[in-house]
């Protein structure tokens, strides 16, 4: 594993890599712990996307987990986080975004030290501290996604995410497989093969697109809402072949399409696009395939529940097929790695 | 009040003064406190406009651009300084307070104080101080703007540190090692935590259960939990190391607190270097809003009321996209009522409105979009453009008007506030509207007020020594062709060409305009309604009218 973390630090094209977790209290914290071990020599850049900022968890009161910072690394954090110790910190840089905790500071660690992330609430404001720490050297950015935030590990955004697994989400191991394979469904939803270029263009417009014979009839997803698709004629949509929708699919979307007689295939910028389980026998494709790299997997909820780690570990594998599935806390360190 | 909510809608003032975008926090700040000089404040009306044309000269583009980024540096710096003030500072204060001063001393370095404006300019004394105190935060003296307590260059506190961090390192390499032995022992690693997780149906298990130097932290129904069992001499090291924790924090409380006491004796210094950043970045503000509308600097004039060529900005932006361009307004006006005629659709309320724009934005400190304008300062401006017919009040458009102009209506001399009028008295019946716009236009000249009146009555023309403009008007009347295609879409551009905007001053035996018709005809009322109105005209001309 390890062996594996250290590699993707060497990757050029992996400069921003994001943290999903399926729940709350997954065990993203604790992922981010063991890659930062293998990270810690590395010019990282760190912060966490979200609401939940303040030194216990917003939704479930949980004191939150310090993140192990290693020296050299930059943290983007509310200065609140920071005061404790005055000797570990250098401070960089106050951004232009306030946090749940107050204004947010870039401040590059003195020496190994814990910290505790409170959370950027915007993505436009994630993207500027992506933007602040690459500016100020950073060659890698970790992005630690808080509670449904999934719309950073878009590969618009970043260029590789690991999704984190934990039992916080269900005591069940069946109920926890099913979950990692509705999220399968959607993360290996196939890419374009046709009018790529067509579709990328759209996707720069931000517009939707509808073909019917040779014609594309352009709109906004926002009108597709407000008319309920009503202002594209049944006739268009029956003999449309193509569908790029710029906007999230929900199952209500896919459904106003079946209904009025749509039956051609849809394509999305990622992913993170999809709202809702995969309606049966829709054709959806993806403009941008998504970046998955790994899965980490977490048997242990905070309730003290757990399932059998070595049943999630295989069950889950065999979902994922070939993307490494990974127990960071019961694996073995590697001490000649890092 | 300067300015009611109508007369500032009515002259767009706050699109306008949206174009004074300082960039620091506290530029924004004052911005919003922005204020109209009034009559008294000449003095300081005048400062203002020179230390504008001051910074204007100066800032070449590349001292803008520094400028620009050295704001970026430049925060909420009061906040800081009453941290300071109320011994409350931490990390983050000095932080702001380091890059403030950073920015002062990055400025005098790129631009020298000699090219400063005036009010920017430091003496020996302050530059000195400047030095003085970024020393304080930066021992070594290579300025930078970021903060780390090491930077205070306190010998005690680095040797503490220094000490600190070694003793961590020998901690941690001390486990290291240990780990190893244990792992080489028990054949297994531990996790990226130091910890060693073991499946309870594993065969090493009794064997992690009975090591000497791994103790069980935690199990579950599956696994069980190892951590490493510190030694003696990790004992007696995580004990010196807390002892240090704790040393470094209380000398690093006193460090702030001896930081705290040096600045506290600099506070106005400090003040003084905030106001006049400040200062330099709002007037730049001000430049730079000036500059968008090609701005000229307004003078003091006891007297008078006089534009060159003056124009609205924003209107001439949208009509230039549309192809039309505004003629600018010239004119010059005395106490007393001054009235604007002239034919509909000829720019008299525009002319109006020029008057308007040039006295606020002057009044607020700004330039204006003239090429000389020349006035004295006023404790109000009021305008009447538009209809305030007011439903909720029940107000008619002439309710309305009365109520307003009751209000402004001032006899006292030392009250005349600047009242700009568009067609008093035209919401009611002709007779009664003449007689009440044509008393209102005496009541305002005998009174000596400052007012601008465009009317279409013409007994406003009679009152003796009444001084006015009027729009030259259509120097031919353009033709209506049913058969145009575009002829109702064209009548704008059809007016528009036949129009001379230009006012010229009103002569003994001027009347006013009589091309009403001509222009509703353009404008493609049907001929049968156009002949019928020119009869009636011809009419009432034969019975005297």
């Amino acid at each position: 594993m390890n062996q594996i973390m250290k590699q993707w630090s060497q990757r050029e094209d992996l400069q921003v890599l994001s943290l999903v977790g399926i729940s709350k209290n997954a065990g993203k914290t604790t992922f981010l712990n063991g890659l930062g071990r293998a990270w810690s020599a590395e010019s990282v850049g760190l912060f966490s996307i979200g609401v939940d900022g303040e030194a216990q968890d917003v939704w479930s009161g949980r004191s939150k987990p310090e993140v192990r910072i290693y020296k050299g690394w930059i943290v983007a954090t509310s200065g609140i986080c920071l005061q404790n110790e005055a000797d570990a910190w250098e401070i960089i840089e106050a951004l232009p975004i306030d946090s749940v905790a107050g204004r947010v500071y870039l401040a590059r660690a003195n020496r190994d030290t814990s910290v505790k992330l409170t959370g950027v609430p915007t993505r436009q404001w994630a993207s500027l501290c992506i933007e602040q720490l690459k500016k100020v050297g950073c060659a890698k950015v970790i992005v630690d996604g808080a509670y449904n935030r999934k719309v950073m590990a878009s590969p618009v955004w970043s260029d590789g995410f690991v999704l984190v697994v934990g039992a916080s989400f269900s005591p069940s191991l069946p109920a926890l497989v099913k979950e990692v394979k509705g999220w399968m469904a959607k993360l290996l939803l196939p890419s374009t093969t046709d009018d790529t270029e067509l579709y990328q263009s759209f996707y720069r417009q931000e517009v939707c697109a509808l073909q019917i014979d040779e014609r594309w009839v352009l709109f906004t997803s926002h009108e597709w809402i407000q008319s309920q698709g009503s202002h594209i004629s049944a006739e268009d949509l029956k003999q449309a072949t193509k569908l790029y929708f710029h906007g999230a699919l929900t199952k209500r979307v896919l459904e106003q399409l079946r209904w009025s007689g749509f039956t051609g295939e849809i394509t999305i910028p990622d992913w993170t696009y999809l709202f809702d389980l995969l309606v049966k026998g829709s054709q959806i494709q993806v403009l941008f395939p998504s970046n998955l790299l790994a899965v980490s997997i977490n048997s242990t909820s905070p309730d003290g529940g757990q399932v059998n780690p070595e049943e999630l570990r295989t069950q889950i594998q065999q979902v994922v097929g070939d993307i490494p599935v990974w127990d960071v806390y019961r694996e073995e360190w590697n001490p000649d790695v890092s | 009040m300067f300015l009611d909510s109508e007369t500032a809608e009515a002259l767009r003032i706050s699109e306008y003064l949206k174009r004074v975008a300082p960039y620091t926090p506290l530029g924004k700040k004052w911005k919003g406190r922005l204020k109209p000089y009034t009559h008294s404040q000449v003095g300081e009306w005048e400062l203002d406009l020179h230390d504008q044309q001051e910074v204007m000269e100066l800032f070449s583009e590349s001292r803008a651009t520094y400028f620009l980024t050295c704001c970026e540096l430049v925060d909420d710096i009061d906040i800081a300084l009453q941290e300071v003030l109320q011994d409350r500072s931490t990390m983050l204060t000095w932080f702001h307070v380091k890059r403030f001063l950073v920015t002062w001393f990055r400025w005098g370095e790129f631009v020298s104080w000699e090219s400063s404006p005036r009010f920017m300019r430091m003496n020996p004394e302050e530059q000195r101080k400047l030095h003085f105190l970024l020393l304080l935060l930066q021992k070594s003296g290579r300025f930078t703007t970021t903060f780390e307590v090491s930077q205070l260059g306190d010998s005690k506190w680095l040797e503490m540190n220094r000490q600190k961090n070694q003793l961590m390192k020998e901690i941690q390499q001390l486990r290291k090692e240990r780990q190893k032995q244990i792992s080489g022992r028990l054949q297994r690693n531990p996790n990226f935590q130091g910890e060693w997780v073991i499946s309870r149906h594993q065969e090493s298990a009794k064997l992690f259960a009975v090591d000497p130097d791994i103790k069980l932290v935690r199990e579950t129904i599956y696994e069980q939990i190892y951590e490493l069992v510190p030694d003696k001499q990790e004992h007696v090291w995580q004990e010196q190391l807390l002892s240090f924790q704790e040393k470094l924090s209380i000398h690093e409380h006193s460090l702030f607190r001896q930081i705290n006491r040096l600045f506290r004796d600099h506070i106005p210094f400090l003040q003084s270097l905030v106001q006049r950043w400040t200062r330099l970045d709002l007037l730049w503000a001000k430049c730079r809003a000036a500059q968008s509308w090609n701005g000229v600097r307004p003078v003091y004039l006891e007297n008078q009321i006089r534009i060159i060529e003056g124009t609205l900005p924003l209107e001439q932006e949208a009509w230039k996209q549309k192809g039309y361009e505004m003629t600018p307004v010239t004119l010059a006006m005395k106490p007393g009522c001054t009235l604007l005629i002239g034919p509909n659709m000829g720019g008299k309320t525009t002319a109006l409105r020029v008057v308007g724009l040039c006295t606020v934005l002057a009044q607020y400190g700004l330039y204006v979009p003239a090429k000389e304008f020349r006035f004295p300062l006023f404790p109000w401006v009021r305008t009447w453009i538009g209809d305030y017919q007011n439903a909720e009040q029940g107000l008619s458009s002439f309710g309305a008007e009365m109520n307003r102009l009751a209000k402004w209506i001032d006899p006292d001399p030392e009250n005349q506030g600047l009242i700009l009028l568009d067609e008093i008295g035209r919401g009611t019946n002709p007779i009664e509207g003449s007689a009440i716009s044509c008393a209102i236009t005496r009541y305002l000249h005998e009174c000596r007020a400052w007012a601008v009146h465009v009317t279409h009555f013409p007994e406003a023309l009679q009152i003796e020594g009444i001084q006015g403009y009027r729009v030259r008007g259509l120097s031919t009347i353009p033709k209506w062709d049913p058969d145009h295609p575009n002829q109702t879409d064209d009548w704008i551009r059809l007016l528009y060409k036949a129009m001379d905007y230009h006012l010229d001053p009103i002569e003994d035996q001027d009347v006013v305009a009589t091309q009403a018709i001509s222009i509703a005809e353009i404008c493609g009322l049907p001929e049968k309604v156009i002949e019928q109105a020119r009869t009636a005209v011809k009419q009432r001309i034969q019975e005297g009218d």
